[in-house]
Formats: structure tokens, sequence, C-alpha cells
């Protein structure tokens, strides 16, 4: 198995004068789900149309160690527009995506649909929102792909669905598949996700595991008149009351327990998003 | 990849086909009235602009309607099908890119094939449905005089059988060169134009004779291989749109723009070549019997270069 799934390097992408990212490195881990988590317009679609080839981009991708053009076969996608082709009802689109992809199982797919309460023979056209996405995510997820990319998977769907849904992809890396799955919605991620990275403004922001992430940084709360040099830390967000300043060196760790006021908060992913967003020292 | 293709456009190819044979029924239920009313339209000529004059052509073909060969050339090649023929090809070509981008369909065929192999398919599916429309309905006209009960000759059909075998090798070529940019798949669509060419040239004929009609097929085959190449033209060149555009409005309204403005650049003498019109419907088969071997050639290397610029520039686009 190859060390990474697909290895970016320096990614840049502009439309225009607009630059949609930065020179982004991003390592995809093997055999896990790895998100792409940031606010929208952070630059991860942007991102995701790269990796698969979609858009001219500078910088180096590879996918399995191939480019795309001789990888795109072991991808399954899901994009964020999740639009079919409508004028096909579920069992003809099973039909046509069987003629169209050599790794594409259509008893999986129909069991899939059929799991998901699809009527079989009603053109896509008059489907609901959620049940188009459905449509779209049974297809994409009977494909025997050695990497899945999901674009906001869930978009649209209602809680039940959304949890399956996330379930059948925590299930894909759990079968030795790699994911990588962007989205905005916190609990999503850290529902699922093994490793993730923050993106913000073309930037990503910060790469790591899930697990552990209370254990590797503290994050303390600091009477707002405190001196400090923000450069010292993580992350250093100034609030209407405090400042709260994100760090992971256990040295400056010891520094901040000793500051009169200073107060321990816990570090979730929320937390954790939310000031590394807010006070990185590469945005601000 | 062709079944999804083949799937989308053919409600499209129906109703075109459906409406074409009904022009068809039209042109040869009007035979009788047809050289009565040619009398009377040659009168009112006379009196027309000098520019009006120019924009019809040659009339004096007109005198010639009572002959059945000459009416089916002139009224079904020359005018009721042959001048729609290059709408029929906007209307097959128009969405066959276009409609992916604008439906966001094309994420889906962009991230599980490659770009050349969805280029090749598309086109080559999109193709071959004109070439089938134009080669069906073509064939269609002497059948249907003949089914109707006026008499036309026979005696060319293998001289023209010769030309149609040279045709479709060159049209076999040009496929083929196509194919070199990708890899498989093109035998198909290749297979199925041949198919459709022989059978009905080669059946066809055998056919009407064996029921008793005597029918000639040279001057339509000519005039087919014309409106082949003339079809094949106009489809690249709205292909190239199609591929341009985000949405499936300004394909169509660039698509007339062209189809109605090259034969009015066409109007001024040194551009006179910019209309393919008088070449897509026959008038040097109706007047002198021969192909126009000259614009043939220019139209189809224009069309080979308009085709690898619809490559290049599907290659690079971004969705």
């Amino acid at each position: 198995m190859q060390d990474e799934a697909i290895r970016v390097k320096n990614l840049r992408k502009n439309y225009g004068n607009f630059e949609a990212v930065k020179g982004i490195d991003l390592s995809l881990v093997p055999g896990k789900v790895n998100a792409l988590l940031g606010p929208n317009g952070a630059g991860k679609t942007t991102t995701l149309k790269s990796i698969l080839g979609l858009v001219q981009y500078s910088g180096e991708i590879t996918i399995l160690g191939e480019k795309i053009d001789v990888a795109r076969e072991r991808i399954s996608f899901v994009p964020e527009d999740k639009s079919f082709y409508d004028s096909l009802t579920p069992e003809k689109a099973i039909k046509m995506c069987s003629m169209l992809m050599s790794n594409f199982s259509a008893d999986k797919a129909a069991k899939q649909m059929k799991d998901f309460d699809l009527p079989m023979n009603k053109k896509i056209s008059a489907f609901s929102h959620g049940m188009k996405t459905s449509t779209y995510l049974a297809i994409a997820m009977s494909q025997d792909a050695d990497i899945f990319i999901f674009d906001e998977p869930t978009w649209g769907l209602d809680p039940l669905r959304r949890d399956e849904v996330l379930e059948m992809i925590s299930a894909l890396s759990e079968s030795g598949k790699t994911v990588l799955y962007t989205s905005h919605i916190i609990p999503e991620v850290k529902k699922i996700a093994d490793v993730f990275s923050i993106m913000y403004k073309g930037e990503i922001l910060y790469s790591g595991e899930m697990k552990g992430l209370d254990d590797r940084f503290a994050l303390y709360s600091l009477p707002l008149k405190t001196v400090i040099d923000r450069n010292d830390f993580t992350a250093v967000v100034k609030e209407a009351n405090s400042l709260k300043v994100l760090t992971d060196n256990p040295k400056d760790i010891a520094r901040l327990k000793e500051i009169a006021g200073s107060k321990r908060e816990e570090v979730n992913l929320e937390s954790f998003f939310g000031t590394i967003v807010r006070g990185n020292k590469h945005v601000l | 990849m062709f079944y999804k293709e083949i799937h989308e456009m053919k409600l499209r190819v129906i109703i075109m086909f459906v409406v074409l044979l009904v022009s068809l029924v039209t042109t040869i239920a009007l035979r009788p009235y047809a050289a009565q009313m040619m009398e009377e339209m040659t009168a009112q000529l006379e009196e027309m602009p000098d520019f009006l004059k120019n924009l019809m052509g040659d009339v004096s073909g007109l005198s010639r309607l009572n002959d059945d060969n000459y009416y089916l050339l002139s009224q079904w090649h020359g005018k009721n099908y042959g001048q729609f023929l290059p709408f029929v090809v906007l209307l097959i070509a128009f969405p066959i890119f276009a409609k992916e981008f604008d439906k966001k369909t094309i994420y889906f065929l962009l991230s599980r094939k490659n770009r050349n192999e969805v280029f090749r398919t598309k086109y080559l599916a999109g193709l071959g449905a004109v070439l089938t429309i134009t080669a069906v309905l073509s064939l269609l006209g002497p059948v249907a005089m003949n089914l109707a009960g006026y008499s036309t000759a026979f005696a060319d059909t293998l001289k023209v059988l010769l030309q149609q075998l040279v045709g479709v090798t060159f049209f076999y070529s040009l496929f083929t060169m196509i194919s070199i940019m990708s890899r498989d798949q093109v035998k198909p669509v290749v297979a199925g134009v041949v198919i459709v060419l022989g059978f009905l040239s080669l059946l066809g004929p055998v056919a009407m004779n064996l029921a008793g009609y005597s029918t000639v097929f040279a001057d339509t085959l000519k005039v087919l291989l014309q409106q082949l190449v003339g079809a094949t033209f106009f489809y690249s060149l709205f292909t190239m749109i199609s591929i341009m555009s985000r949405d499936q409005v300004k394909p169509v309204v660039a698509g007339v723009v062209i189809v109605l403005g090259l034969p009015i650049l066409g109007m001024i003498d040194a551009l006179s070549w910019l209309n393919p019109y008088p070449f897509i419907l026959g008038s040097s088969v109706a007047q002198k019997g021969t192909v126009d071997w000259i614009y043939l050639v220019s139209l189809l290397a224009v069309t080979v270069l308009l085709t690898a610029i619809d490559y290049k520039v599907f290659e690079k686009k971004e969705v």
C-alpha cells in the first residue's frame, strides 16, 4: 500500500485575480477517513476539483503514486452538486453505470437504493433533493474504488439518512478504503474523521489526527489585558472579555498556566476549529 | 457510455425523424400541383428586385419540374429536407456537451472517465445520429417517390455505390483520425454508419426493383454525399459552441445566427464560398450532375480542423 493515497504539493489555483488555493500541501492517509474541514469559500471544492483534474492548476498531485488520468477509475467521487441524469429511473441509472464503469456493482447499487427506499421505476427528475442525493451516493458507493471522495455528502439529507450515510462512509475506511471528505459541519467531521485538515481562505491551517486532540493541545482563556506575543502560540483570538490562546508546546502550556486569571478550557473540534480559523497567525 | 448518449438523444431524434417524414409525405403529395405552382412563381420572379433574384439563384430549372427525378432533387433534397438539415444537426449537437455543463452532470463523467474518452464517445454518438438521420431521410426520398407511383430510373446504382464506398472510406479515415487521439469504442459507431449506408444503398434499390419499380439513386446519393459532409461541418461547428458554453441557450442562439448568417454573408460575391447551402442542397448535382469535389474536400478540411479545435477546447475546459 502507498504511504500516501493522495499527495498534493504546492497546489495553487487562481480564478482570475482571486487566489482560491494558495500553495497548499496535503497528504491523505490510506485506509482512513481524511476530512477537509473549512467554512464556505475556504477552497475545499477547488482542491477536490484539482485532485480530480477538473480544473487547471499549478503544483503537483499524485493519486496512489500516479497521475489522475491513470488513477481515475480507482476513484469514486460525489460532488457538492449531486445532479444526476434526471431523465433516467434508478433502474436505468444502474444499467447505464454498469456499462460506463468496469468497477461498478449493479447488485450492490440496487440493494443500496432499496435500502434508501428509492422508487426504482420513477424518473430521478421527480425525486426530492434528498432522494437525488441518496441516488448519487448509492451509485458512488457501489463502485469498487480505492479512494472515495465526498464533497459535502450529507447536505440536504434528513438526520436519519445523514447518520446512515456517515456510517456508510466510516464502513468504507473500515474495509480498507481511503476516504477524502469535505464538510463545514463540525459534528459530522468529529463523528467520522480519523485525520483532519482545516482549510481557510485557500490555506491549510492545520493537519493532524482527530484522536487525542485534547491531549496534544491546550486552550487557555486569559484576561483581556494580558500581554503576550501571538507568534509564540498556535493561535490567539481576542474576544469581548478574554484572550483565547491555543498551543501544543509544553513550555508554553506551563507558562500560560502561571498567568493570573488564566483558565484552561476543553479542546474539542469546535473550539479548536474556531480558534484556529479566527486566530491563526497565517491568516490574520 | 454510448447507451447514455443514445438514451439522451433518443427522443429528439425520433421527433425530428417524424417531422421530416411528414415533410417528405407532403412534398410527394404536392407533386401534381408543383409544375403549375412553379410556372406561376416564375412569372412572379420576373418582377422581383435583382438582389432577391440573386438570392434565388438560377431559376431556369423550374421548367424541369415535370421530371420526377428533378422534382425530388429540387423539392426534397434541395428544399424541404436539405435546407433544414443544419437545424437538425444543431438540435442534435447543442446539448451534447452544453447540457452536461448546464446540469452539472459533467462532474459525474469527468471524475470517472478520461476527457478523451468522454469527448470521443459523445462526439461520435452525436455524429452517428446526425449521419443516420441524413442518410435515412435522404434515401427515403426516392423510395417514397416510387411507392407513390412516380416513375424514376435505376441504372446508375452501381456507379453511385462506388462513389458511396469511396465516401464511406473517407469518413472512416476521418473517424480513425479522431480515434487515434485516444483508444477504442470507435468501432460501433463507424460500423453503424457503414451498415446504414451499405444496407440502404445496396438493398434499397434491390427491394424497389423486386417490387417492380425502376429507381435511379444516382443523383440522390451524390446529394447525400454532399449533405453528409455539410452536416458533419455544421455538427463540428455547433459542437465547438456547445463545449464553449456553460448553458444551453447560447449554443442555440449562436447556432441560429450562424445558420442564418452564413447565407447572408454568402450574398457578397467575394464571400460566396461562406454559404454552404448550395453545396448541401446539391445545386451542382442538379445543374451539372456532378459532386462538387473541390467544395467537398475544402469543407471536410475545415471540419477536421474544427474537430481538432473541439477536442483541444474540451481538453482544457474547466468545470
